[in-house]
């Protein structure tokens, strides 16, 4: 590995690691969201039972469908990433509109364009929330700014 | 009749031992639709032929849930006329809607903000990826970069040391020198297809309250070589130049 990434899988293996990632997410999510769907809405006395299965019938499923979502996304990241060259956030947003539009490519293309639309928007209020984070918790640091100047007084 | 109070008994009699849960799947069945049917034109009858705990309980509901509905329909109606809530009464809803509102005008605020900063990142022209963009085709576009670096050149920001961000976005790092300028810097990485290398880039106000570029610098480690790209000695050069445009023209 280099010295400059570290700590971070290259391209091809990041889609996995992605994957199960979101299926985690998906799964340990939708276990607590369905243990208490499945407790609310089983009779009195049997609502330990009850939770425990809709967790089991329904959290994998949810899991799976983060997964999906997931490895697409970071697959249409790391081709986006190979054909521009760069990172920056129009690559996360173009990939989320891709993924949107791709699971939901099924329902017609009035059905994938709004579902496209839906994946960029959140994927760009995502961004516009690590910005706003990153601007709110450090204020800026009083520091010396490196002074590089060239040796010659007129460059190339 | 005697029948029928021995069939009554009876379905009181299973409807406790079940519990609440059957109730409903009795309710469905036709044949004890039509016994309530029945008990609800003679359940005086009922009561008077028998003294049986059941026919009490059973008339007691009934009796209750008419009332309740009754009940019910006359609080619509109270809470319908305003004027007579008392003030108290007044004060809660009160409170309930700017409570309401006050909930809805924080989200409309926070939901600004972030769609401030999204648009201020992605297309203002001091905006990092906008900076970004424009530094790295500098950097491709530059010839003695494009022999030493390699190139298909890549640009990506640097992953944090604690690798805690997923993606390796360029972000600007602001800082306050120690003079007590502010300066936006900028790290790029940059691989090329024969050796690594990273840019600087150094912007920082100009007397005007523009952000202007210092320099931009691609240094190579292992060549131990630096390249300027650009570099700015003043930073109020430009507006000097409009100064002195100024008084020519006056003159």
């Amino acid at each position: 590995m280099s010295r400059y990434d570290f700590n971070r899988d290259p391209c091809p293996w990041v889609i996995l690691n992605d994957t199960g990632g979101a299926f985690a997410m998906g799964a340990i999510g939708g276990g607590i969201w369905h243990f208490v769907k499945g407790a609310k809405n089983s009779p009195k006395g049997e609502r330990i039972i009850g939770a425990i299965t809709a967790v089991k019938a329904r959290s994998p499923v949810l899991g799976g469908n983060f997964a999906v979502w997931g490895g697409l996304f970071s697959t249409f990241d790391c081709a986006l990433k190979g054909i521009r060259q760069k990172e920056d956030p129009w690559n996360l947003i173009a990939s989320g509109f891709l993924t949107g539009g791709f699971l939901a490519a099924r329902g017609g293309i009035g059905a994938a364009t709004r579902s496209a639309c839906f994946g960029a928007c959140v994927l760009a209020i995502i961004e516009g929330v690590t910005f706003a984070t990153g601007r709110f918790t450090s204020p800026p640091p009083v520091m010396q700014v490196p002074d590089i100047r060239p040796q010659s007084p007129n460059p190339q | 009749m005697m029948n029928f109070n021995i069939l009554r008994v009876q379905f009181t009699h299973s409807m406790r031992t079940f519990g609440i849960r059957c109730l409903p799947s009795f309710q469905n069945k036709p044949v004890l639709i039509t016994t309530h049917h029945f008990i609800k034109a003679n359940t005086r009858s009922i009561t008077r032929l028998s003294n049986n705990n059941a026919h009490k309980i059973l008339f007691r509901r009934q009796y209750n849930t008419s009332e309740r509905s009754r009940k019910s329909i006359v609080g619509r109606g109270k809470t319908e006329e305003r004027s007579s809530l008392t003030i108290g009464q007044k004060v809660v809803g009160a409170a309930k809607v700017s409570a309401n509102i006050s909930i809805i005008v924080l989200g409309i605020g926070v939901f600004g903000v972030i769609i401030y900063f999204v648009l201020k990142e992605l297309f203002s022209p001091s905006g990092s990826t906008k900076v970004f963009n424009e530094a790295l085709e500098k950097i491709r576009s530059n010839p003695e970069c494009q022999k030493i670096l390699g190139t298909p050149i890549k640009g990506h920001g640097g992953s944090s040391s604690s690798g805690r961000r997923r993606h390796r976005l360029v972000r600007f790092q602001e800082v306050i020198n120690t003079d007590g300028t502010q300066h936006k810097l900028m790290r790029i990485y940059l691989e090329g297809s024969l050796i690594r290398g990273t840019a600087l880039l150094d912007m920082t106000k100009n007397n005007k309250g523009i952000w202007v570029t210092k320099y931009l610098v691609v240094s190579i480690p292992e060549y131990n070589k630096r390249i300027f790209i650009e570099y700015n000695d003043d930073i109020n050069k430009e507006n000097k130049d409009d100064e002195k445009n100024d008084k020519e023209n006056r003159i």
